[in-house]
This record gives structure tokens, sequence and C-alpha cells, in this order.
């Protein structure tokens, strides 16, 4: 048995099926323990249900992405594992590195890589990033608990200092975005410009069910500018 | 009961049921190679996992706790289902920004945290259903995947996802019916910061440690933001005072 032989194998499928279907129930249960607290909370139903088709819409673009990179993933671990990494925790530029690394350490390619490489290639992709998810669900408890704690006999000092936050990793994330390249800086800008005139749309015609379309709209828009500007400047 | 002690029920019960979702999770993710290496009498040695897996976990679990404590304050208990499905920047961080907006609830509350959690749920789903779709057309669709409007903006979903969430995470109007004027005069120094980094020290690694730019921003703009309260450059309208 080779590599390949055991990337597509039946017992492969089998095994990543199971683990998909699992992580689907949690999400499910997720979904079922929230939507009865928020509805016990008072949250109407008609919020709820603009909640979920937003997230909905908006996520299918993103999704699509992350289908592309599965079709990177497949030619490199085949489609049982890749899928499975992709569901779970997933995200490409770690599972390329970390099998690479795999192989690395055995000294083949991919080309020659054996049965045994793949047992390699599975178990470095799992443990990089599935030990720190161990260590880091013992931390958040502390760490949203303590948080929420600030401000506390501050109604206005405690709205403020949760907003800190959601800055830090906004500046930290959108840095590059702005100053890195003239495309990517231009479809910042294209994102933030359709959202404001979405909101303006939304208030100015007193339509509220835009705001659900907002963050979807402005994705799609900028996505098809940065296809022209990178045809136009590169 | 009072509110506050059934709020603390509903935090500590949430938190217990991610901790078990986790360890869960943990287990079916360990369970699949460990099967499949049973199977077909694969198993490396202690020697070749340490020898992949060490440099990987060095740099993963410091950048891990990093990304815990910038993002755990924003998700609330939901970071536990995040963390399990992945995608965080891309897809969940965007749907917690957007529920937020949409549902105009207070961040930090009861509310807010199970409105995350079903925004986090259902985006999760929709990733789900999509690469399950994936795997069964992926022979189909590998043209349109690999063709050159796909792959270019693919490169730019992040800018396009964030300017909008720009725009939500800095306007005035924070949710709840909360206003904060002069929020800005904390982010100048922050700002400059982060682009002196990526432009002039660390270009190379900087999309590596912006979990640990982000854990280090939060005390600047704590501190930034408690000192222009004081003063008064900041302020804060609350509901009532509309």
């Amino acid at each position: 048995m080779d590599f390949r032989d055991i990337a597509e194998s039946k017992e492969l499928y089998i095994a990543s099926s199971i683990a998909i279907i699992i992580v689907a129930i949690i999400i499910s249960l997720y979904f079922i323990k929230c939507y009865r607290h928020a509805v016990k909370c008072g949250i109407s139903k008609d919020v709820l249900k603009k909640v979920i088709k937003s997230s909905v819409l908006f996520s299918i673009i993103p999704s699509l992405a992350i289908v592309a990179g599965l079709a990177t993933l497949v030619a490199v671990i085949g489609f049982p594992y890749a899928w499975l990494r992709l569901s779970v925790l997933g995200s490409l530029a770690y599972e390329i590195m970390s099998s690479s690394m795999a192989l690395n350490v055995m000294g083949v390619d991919l080309a020659h890589a054996g049965a045994d490489a793949f047992g390699l290639v599975m178990w470095a992709m799992c443990l990089g990033i599935t030990l720190p998810l161990v260590f880091n669900c013992f931390l958040c408890k502390y760490v949203h608990l303590g948080t929420m704690k600030i401000g506390a006999g501050d109604p206005k000092w405690s709205q403020l200092s949760q907003t800190t936050f959601m800055s830090a990793l906004i500046i930290a994330l959108i840095i590059p975005m702005i100053v890195g390249n003239l495309v990517s800086c231009l479809t910042f800008a294209a994102s933030a410009g359709i959202a404001l005139l979405l909101g303006y749309l939304a208030k100015k015609l007193n339509a509220g069910w835009l705001q659900g379309f907002v963050l979807a709209g402005s994705l799609f828009g900028a996505m098809a500018v940065s296809v022209i500007l990178d045809g136009v400047l590169k | 009961m009072n509110k506050t002690s059934n709020t603390s029920n509903y935090y500590n019960r949430m938190h217990n049921f991610g901790i078990c979702v986790t360890i869960l999770a943990t287990i079916v993710i360990f369970s699949v190679p460990f099967i499949i290496c049973m199977i077909f009498d694969i198993m490396p040695s202690l020697q070749e996992m340490f020898l992949t897996g060490g440099p990987i976990l060095a740099i993963f679990i410091p950048l891990s706790l990093a990304e815990t404590i910038a993002e755990t304050p924003i998700m609330g208990t939901s970071y536990y289902l995040a963390g399990v499905t992945g995608n965080i920047l891309n897809l969940k961080l965007p749907a917690t920004f957007n529920a937020l907006k949409i549902s105009n609830v207070s961040k930090g509350t009861e509310e807010a945290d199970a409105i995350i959690g079903v925004a986090v749920a259902a985006s999760s789903a929709v990733t789900l259903i999509f690469l399950a779709l994936g795997v069964v057309l992926l022979t189909p669709l590998k043209p349109m995947l690999e063709s050159d409007v796909v792959t270019t903006a693919t490169k730019y979903v992040l800018p396009a996802l964030f300017g909008c969430m720009s725009i939500m995470t800095f306007s005035r109007n924070i949710g709840g019916g909360v206003k904060i004027y002069g929020r800005g005069l904390a982010l100048i120094l922050p700002v400059v910061i982060c682009a002196v980094l990526f432009l002039f020290v660390m270009p190379e690694k900087y999309g590596l440690y912006q979990g640990v730019i982000a854990l280090v921003l939060i005390p600047l703009i704590y501190v930034s933001n408690k000192i222009l309260y004081k003063k008064g450059k900041i302020t804060v309208e609350m509901p009532e005072q509309h």
C-alpha cells in the first residue's frame, strides 16, 4: 500500500464522515441551546431570524473560498482527510505547512511517499493545532468572566472598556490590508464604502431588513471590485 | 433568585458545555489518525511525531494563547465552538460583529452571548454543508474554483470582509443604544505602532504574530481609553440620555 491508497481508503472515508457528523451534532446542540436562551432573554424570533439569515448569507462566499482551498489540499492528502481537516479547525496554510514538515522529516516527496508517511502527515496535522485548543478551553472561562468584571462600578466606562478587545484585534488585523498593497487597500475601502452606503440607505428608506444584507453585500461588492482592480492595476 | 445569579448560572453552564464539547471534539480529531494508523499498521514513532509536531506546537501554542485572550472577550462562550470549527478570522469573528450589529444588543450581556452563539453556529453549519458539497462536486467544480476570477477574489476575502467590519466596530453606535464619541483618539497610537511593525520592523513575520500584537494593544488601548474618558475627551451616551 502507498500514500494514495490510504489517503483515499474506504476506512478513512468512514472515520472522517463519523468525525464530521459528530461536529455537526455539536454545532446543532450549540445552536439549539443559544437559540432557546436568546428567546428566554426576550429576543424576538424576528430578530433571531434576521441574525440567522444574515450569518448564512455572508458565510457563503468565505465558505466557497474554503472549498477552493479543499481543491488544493485534496491534491496533497486526498479527499477524506482534507475534508475533515477543513471542517474541523480548518486552515489551509497550516495544513499544507504541517504536511510538508512531516514529509521533510521522512525525507520523501509526495510522489514517492509510502503508507507510513501518510500516518505521520495525519499526526503532524493533528498535533500542532489540536493541543493548543485543549489548553485554551481551560483558559476561556477565566478570560471571559474576568474581562466582564471590568468597569463594573461605572456603566459608561464598562461599555467603553468592552470595546477595547475588538478595537485591538481589528487594528492588529487590518493594518497589513491597508498598507500592504494597493488592491488590498482599495478592496478594504470599497467594502467600508459599500457598508456605509447600505447603512445609509437602510436608515433613509426606513428599510430595517437591509441591515441584514450589509455584511454580505459589502463582501460581495468589494470582492467584485478586487477582481476588476487586480486586472487593471497589475 | 436574582438576575445576577441567573446570569452567572448561564455563563457557568455554557462554559462547562463548551469545555465538554472541546474535549469531545479533541478526542474525535485524535481518533481518526489513531484508528487509521492502527488499521493499516502505520503508527509513526514518538520521535517522528515529536520531530514534526514539536516545531509546529512551539509556534502555535503561544499564538493560540494570545488569540484566545484577545478573542474570547468578544465571542464569549461561543469561542469553544469557534475553536472547534476553525476559520475564526474569516468567518466566526465577522459573524459575531454582524450579529451584534443587527440585533442591537449591548456587548457583554447574556443576550449578546446567546445571539453570538446562534450566529457562530449558523455560520459553522454553512461551511460544513459547503465542504460536504465540495467533496461531492469537486471534480465538476474544479475548473470554476481554479479560474482566475475565483482565485483573485479569494485572495482578497479578508480586506473585503474587514472593511465592513471596521465600520461596524468603530462606528459611534456600539449597540444597545449606547453611543461613544471621540473613541478614535485612543486608536491613533496603536495604528501607528502596527503600521511601523508591519512596514519596517517585521514585515515577513507580522501575520504570524498578529494575535500577540493584538494582545499587546489591549492594555495600550485600555489605558488610553481610561485616560481620555477621565479627561472627558471620550464621552459615552447611554440609551436613556437620547
